[in-house]
């Protein structure tokens, strides 16, 4: 069932868009890393005398999205996501296009001026990019991924989960060997979690603070009584400076 | 007071060239409606790959013209969501196309290599029968952001009073 993943590159973008009604999710890498991580054949990419052939692209590339997703897994808590295709498209690797936000992702997959462009590029020299859309939301789901592959080189995932108002970015790391499967937790789960801790360490510096104001406060108060009582002169200190 | 009466009227004039070119196209029946097929909608910059108007009413036996303003994008018929009568069409990338509207109905179409990123439209042409083929049309599965936009765009039409029969 896995795959091996050829060891030329390390790193894959996933962009997760996630709406009241309907989700995205976006997929970018070097071409033939796509390819060997959705253990997809790379005869899936038109190809003319070694290079990639746009024109074929002209009627649609949702086919090829298609493909590469059938072997992968992709639920929202536990149930198919409904994923589908909605665009595929290879850009020259040394011109990486910007892959921030959805609205980058979105630029990346739609069929460009290549189209009837001259230039012409082989499958190696190229990173694709990837988009599918769902009707279903996943705005409080858990999301699995589960690719048919595993990595025979470290394997960086950056995963940027767009919600409502914001983005949370994470990266997973996969070491050599090891099947590649993650989860991208609700983005209530994150606030849940967090903000009590960001709560309970603010009372703690702040418990932390007044607890060593107030000792240095008895502290200065009883080395004042000290002074006074043996007709000394009072050391000055930090809390009555 | 004068001034304030140069502001109003500056108002009103910037609050309708800017909402003018977001409102759907009603052509009246001597003239030519013009769609474009934009890469880049003209109003709201996070849109990408549009027809602009997405909505057009045009009477029967008018002619639209799909302008070819930006590069990559075509206009062809949706299978199963232009009436029976209805003569398909399906244009060339990067080349404008003149389609005449005979028959009265529902007509969606879409830009071939991006009607599954969202690049889908429709054009109601007024006439008897229009809503004949408006269940059919509505039936047809759409792929990708396709659903997404469709259902904006019946909710939109009908807002608009085009899907009802009564409407000209």
């Amino acid at each position: 069932m896995f795959g091996v993943v050829a060891a030329r590159a390390d790193s894959l973008t996933i962009i997760l868009d996630r709406s009241t009604n309907s989700s995205e999710l976006y997929v970018a890498g070097p071409a033939e890393t796509l390819l060997a991580l959705f253990d997809v054949d790379r005869a899936v990419i038109p190809m003319q005398d070694g290079v990639v052939d746009y024109s074929a692209f002209a009627l649609g590339t949702w086919g090829i999205g298609d493909a590469l997703l059938q072997n992968t897994r992709v639920t929202f808590d536990n149930a198919p996501s409904g994923f589908e295709a909605m665009s595929f498209m290879l850009h020259p690797s040394e011109d990486a296009l910007p892959l921030q936000t959805p609205f980058d992702a979105n630029m990346a997959i739609g069929i460009c001026s290549a189209l009837s462009s001259p230039e012409r590029y082989a499958l190696e020299e190229m990173t694709g990019y990837v988009g599918y859309f769902s009707d279903q939301t996943s705005s409080a789901s858990t999301i699995e991924v589960v690719l048919p592959s595993v990595s025979r080189t470290s394997l960086n995932i950056s995963v940027v989960d767009y919600m409502q108002g914001g983005a949370l970015t994470f990266v997973r790391r996969f070491e050599p060997g090891e099947p590649i499967r993650f989860v991208i937790p609700p983005p209530g789960n994150s606030f849940r979690l967090n903000i009590p801790l960001v709560l309970l360490a603010l009372v703690s510096v702040f418990a932390a603070a007044w607890k060593i104001n107030h000792r240095s406060f008895v502290e200065h108060c009883l080395r004042q009584l000290f002074a006074k009582h043996h007709g000394r002169k009072a050391q000055p200190t930090s809390c009555s400076e | 007071m004068t001034q304030n009466t140069d502001r109003r009227k500056f108002l009103v004039a910037t609050a309708a060239v800017t909402l003018l070119p977001a409102l759907p196209s009603f052509a009246q029946s001597d003239e030519q409606a013009v769609v474009e097929m934009l890469t880049k909608h003209p109003t709201d910059s996070k849109l990408r790959n549009v027809f602009f108007p997405r909505i057009t009413s045009v009477q029967a036996g008018q002619t639209v013209l799909f302008k070819a303003t930006d590069r990559s994008h075509n206009s062809a018929s949706i299978d199963g969501m232009i009436p029976d009568a209805a003569e398909e069409w399906d244009g060339r990338i990067n080349e404008d196309v003149e389609v005449t509207f005979d028959v009265p109905g529902v007509y969606g179409y879409k830009c071939t290599p991006h009607a599954a990123t969202g690049m889908v439209a429709l054009i109601v042409v007024e006439g008897e029968g229009k809503l004949d083929n408006l269940e059919a049309a509505q039936g047809v599965r759409q792929r990708g952001r396709a659903k997404k936009v469709f259902e904006e765009i019946w909710e939109e039409a009908a807002e608009l009073g085009l899907l009802e029969a009564t409407s000209t």
